[in-house]
């Protein structure tokens, strides 16, 4: 299946819509395009109708800015028409002129509706030539551009401010936006105003030529030649015969004879026209001048310029349908259309709990001098036999240990049996051996409640974190993990219960 | 068939959280140090065009494990009881308000969740832990166990025996070190988890893997835009006529160097929202390289090319590398500005012989001077600019969402850019492109032309993120 056409309408609205885009934010354009992109049930493959069903979606109802552009163009292009008629009609009006006495020269109706048409033909030619074929030829990029200045089309846009404002402002929105892509859609601005031209090139021939027809009609038209030049009537009659080669086949009453030639040359002689030859020259040969004037406006002048404007329409056309909608900002849409969007953040941003709050943290020096004694409660320590702990904890708190209970582990009959031996309140601190890594539980304060309960106030229960090293040793905790043990006893609330560093750092 | 949720639990403060970030690109999940830090769950949804393909769980930590595995074995009867044990445990202790934390985690799984389960590999297993597990087994639901690697010390292999016994399938993963693959490779561990659950785990990956693609290819476009506008910039300043230009031209080289540095701020910016690296921050240490200075001297001689390189790239036919040249350059260029009025000069203060961009001085009509400065005609900057865009991308396409870190654009010490390490056939098409951008004029060539460039750049991104350039 073809791909859709894209319509002037359609170009101009998408720029517009790239230009509004542009201030939107990524995502919003990113979730907005994909939604419409899954909603339009065209083969990512072609983009071109993707992107068009896409602009249909986001235009909405009503008038656009490309619809509104468009109608304003084509009323301007009507005007157009309508001048080019008037004109056309004008001038056929004054070409063809009999006041009675001044037969209606020949020469400047040729010259005006045959030479001239002929020859713009020509400039079109070199108008609508791609630029990089006329590399060779000097000074024919510069004729170019003048040529493109030139254009009768220009005329339509201006001419289309007759129309409300908000048409207008349509109007020089999408050109500007077409003009800024000028590589891109350089080919249908210039199709496009070149078809404007022909449509006015063909009201003026039409024009020209209904009022020739109507005076020829109407009136009894008496035609001769007349020029300044040295032109024998021979040359003349084979000038008018090459120009007649097209339609002599078919209609040779319109190519003109050598007798009517020589029999209609006229001079100005003394402010008044004469005729050559015997006397006064046959006033029937006088009126067969007009079916090879007719002829020639409608081969020379008509005809040529309705096939530009057909050529015109026709590489508009192509020129619209060879847009590739792939500059960078479309191949960006393209993107989002197809591509699909990925979430997977959190689906409420929550906020962490509180840092808590800072707390200090004691040496083993402060707490037992000389070899105090001390009760030790070794927290979650299975790998660690007692004589380790005695010996480890011994030297790093320094305290005479007294005795050792495991707790903590995965058996929680053993904190059971640990606060059993704290049925009667010890002379001595407590100290509770953890493993630094791992974050106070639930679990642990849980059970220091319930030893605190046990002990009663007043009596010092110290926790100490123990890092293992490599090998059997013990080391110092490492600073952050002393520092969450020491802030999460702390919000415990209880006074007598403190964080202490084996390591006899103290903070 | 519903899609697959994945609870991600574990014992307190072993990087649960990290795994989800990493998994869910979400570097807005709460990560610190101290524990309890998630407090309820957090639900990560992957969707791919709103429709849900997984869901990942963030919980809390168990906390009360050994206790409320006692509760359950203390009213357990038979095997088949033992979900139910579980579910009536959830039910019961709501009302008393006790456990919540296994509560809290256990919930989705009971709703029918599937397990992750995260221990730390650094640090050593202990016994335990086995009552988290041995609850995650009563739930029956399949699951599967990561081994978080926190710190730097090994105890993989001790883990691995013990979760062995629990878990169908145990992998290790560093939540901190996850790149793009690596995720990748732990997704295709969710399909092994349950058959019903593939074909949304499969969409998920091959979605991702579609979008790392596209992510590639903007980041390489954001790239050769960046250079493309360093290349063109040019500043302007009107001078009365009779005073002093110097500090006029200070002033103008100053905006010149921050209006380039502006703008590799907005490419990184630009690449780091592709990544939803959204709360990113760069070092700005003047010790590292790729964040010192543009015109620091130092990143001149270890990034771009050597000269070698430039000449044999052949974009200055081996005459502007000369270090005396420059001077030559200068003054050709002050003949020229001779004509036109003013005189012209070249910025080559900061970087000894090295000129980087034209400055002129024009008269102007109605009086005055104008000083202008630029565009870039220094041919080493493209290749400065570039190899330093390359290795913020090679960070922050592999960075792990789970990093809270400031990102450290440091390149080895000894070792060149990487734009030095191309083959000649290589840098000569990249030359290529750059020419075709700092030449072209007309605007819509100058996108084909960036677009171009931007073909050649997704190709060094994609070696950048594989290590193979």
């Amino acid at each position: 299946m073809p791909s859709p056409q894209l319509t002037l309408a359609d170009l101009i609205d998408l720029e517009a819509q790239m230009g509004r885009d542009a201030g939107l934010d990524r995502e919003t354009l990113r979730r907005r395009d994909r939604a419409i992109g899954r909603e339009i049930s065209v083969a990512p493959t072609d983009r071109r109708e993707l992107i068009l069903a896409w602009l249909r979606r986001v235009r909405g109802l009503g008038d656009s800015t490309g619809e509104r552009a468009a109608r304003a163009l084509a009323a301007g292009t009507w005007l157009l028409c309508l001048i080019g008629l008037v004109a056309g009609a004008g001038a056929g009006a004054a070409l063809f002129h009999y006041d009675g006495v001044r037969p209606v020269n020949v020469v400047p109706i040729l010259g005006l509706f045959v030479a001239l048409p002929f020859a713009l033909l020509l400039l079109l030619v070199l108008a609508a030539a791609p630029p990089a074929w006329l590399t060779w030829l000097p000074g024919a990029r510069a004729l170019q551009d003048l040529l493109r200045f030139l254009s009768p089309g220009r005329l339509a846009p201006a001419l289309s401010r007759i129309m409300p404002s908000r048409f207008r402002r349509s109007l020089d929105e999408g050109l500007g936006n077409l003009r800024s892509f000028d590589r891109l859609y350089g080919r249908v601005r210039f199709w496009l105003l070149a078809g404007i031209s022909q449509a006015f090139l063909v009201s003026l021939q039409i024009g020209a030529l209904a009022a020739a027809m109507a005076l020829v009609i109407f009136t009894d038209l008496a035609f001769a030649w007349s020029t300044t030049l040295q032109v024998p009537a021979g040359t003349f009659h084979a000038i008018t015969h090459v120009i007649s080669t097209p339609w002599a086949a078919f209609a040779p009453e319109a190519v003109p004879s050598l007798d009517l030639v020589e029999a209609t040359r006229y001079f100005r002689q003394g402010g008044t026209f004469v005729g050559v030859g015997d006397g006064a020259p046959n006033v029937v040969l006088l009126g067969r001048w007009w079916p090879f004037l007719v002829y020639g406006i409608l081969t020379y002048g008509l005809l040529p310029r309705v096939l530009t404007l057909g050529l015109s329409q026709w590489r508009y056309r192509a020129a619209l349908r060879r847009i590739g909608l792939n500059h960078a900002p479309l191949q960006e849409l393209y993107e989002r259309l197809t591509q699909p969007v990925i979430e997977s953040r959190a689906q409420s941003e929550t906020a962490g709990a509180p840092a808590a709050a800072a707390a200090e943290t004691l040496s083993a020096g402060e707490v037992f001098a000389g070899q105090s004694p001390c009760a030790i409660i070794a927290w979650d320590l299975p790998e660690s036999s007692e004589a380790q702990i005695r010996e480890e904890a011994g030297r790093g708190l320094k305290c005479a240990v007294e005795g050792i209970v495991f707790a903590g582990e995965l058996d929680v009959a053993t904190d059971e049996r640990a606060l059993d031996r704290f049925r009667e309140r010890p002379d001595t601190p407590v100290v509770l051996l953890v493993k630094s890594w791992e974050s106070p539980t639930r679990d642990l304060t849980l059970f220091l409640e319930r030893l605190r309960k046990r002990l009663g106030d007043g009596v010092p229960i110290l926790v100490a974190p123990v890092e293992f090293q490599t090998g059997d040793g013990w080391g110092p905790a490492e600073r952050h993990d002393l520092a969450e043990w020491a802030g999460r006893m702390k919000a415990e609330g209880d006074p007598w219960l403190r964080t202490v560093d084996l390591a006899g750092r103290r903070d | 068939m519903e899609p697959p949720v994945f609870a991600v639990v574990g014992h307190v403060n072993k990087g649960k959280s990290s795994i989800v970030a990493a998994l869910a690109e979400d570097d807005s999940v709460p990560i610190a140090r101290q524990a309890r830090t998630t407090r309820a769950n957090q639900i990560f949804p992957l969707r791919v065009d709103s429709r849900t393909l997984f869901t990942l769980i963030d919980t809390p930590g168990f906390e009360q494990a050994r206790h409320a595995l006692a509760w359950m074995r203390e009213r357990e009867t038979s095997a088949a009881e033992r979900s139910n044990i579980v579910a009536e445990f959830v039910r019961q202790h709501e009302q008393t308000g006790e456990f919540p934390e296994e509560r809290e985690l256990l919930r989705p799984i009971l709703d029918g969740a599937g397990i992750l389960y995260v221990v730390d590999g650094s640090r050593p297993f202990s016994p335990r832990y086995e009552a988290e597990m041995e609850i995650l087994r009563w739930t029956g639901r399949p699951r599967m166990a990561m081994i978080n690697r926190i710190g730097e010390r090994d105890h993989v292999e001790e883990w691995r025996q013990a979760l062995d016994q629990y878990f169908s399938l145990v992998r290790p993963f560093n939540a901190h070190a996850a790149d793009f693959q690596i995720r990748l490779q732990l997704l295709y561990g969710f399909r092994e988890l349950r058959e019903e659950w593939r074909p949304f785990v499969d969409e998920a990956i091959h979605a991702l893997e579609a979008e790392r693609e596209r992510r590639r290819r903007r980041s390489a476009r954001a790239i050769a835009d960046m250079v493309g506008d360093q290349l063109a910039l040019t500043l302007d300043k009107r001078v009365p006529d009779e005073v002093d230009l110097a500090p006029f031209r200070r002033q103008l080289e100053e905006q010149y160097r921050e209006a380039l540095r502006q703008r590799e701020r907005k490419e990184r910016d630009e690449v780091e929202d592709l990544y939803q690296h959204r709360r990113l921050r760069r070092q700005e240490s003047e010790l590292s390289l790729v964040t010192d200075d543009l015109f620091d001297e130092t990143v001149w001689l270890r990034l771009g090319l050597t000269r070698k390189q430039l000449a044999a790239t052949g974009l200055l036919g081996g005459v502007l590398v000369g270090g005396g040249i420059d001077l030559a350059a200068g003054g050709a260029t002050f003949l020229t500005g001779a004509l036109i009025g003013g005189a012209i000069g070249g910025v080559s203060g900061w970087l000894g012989t090295r000129s980087l961009a034209k400055i002129s001085i024009q008269g102007l009509r109605l009086g005055g001077r104008l000083l202008r400065i630029g565009p870039m005609r220094n041919p080493q900057f493209a290749w400065i600019a570039l190899d330093r865009a390359l290795l913020h991308y090679a960070l922050v396409s592999q960075r792990s969402h789970a990093r809270r870190d400031e990102l450290v654009l440091e390149p080895d010490g000894k070792q060149q850019g990487r734009t030095s390490q191309l083959p000649l056939s290589e840098r000569r098409e990249i030359e290529a492109a750059l020419t075709r951008v700092r030449k072209e004029k007309d605007p819509d060539f100058q996108d084909d032309a960036r677009e171009d460039l931007a073909g050649k750049i997704e190709g060094l991104l994609e070696r950048a993120v594989s290590g193979k350039g």
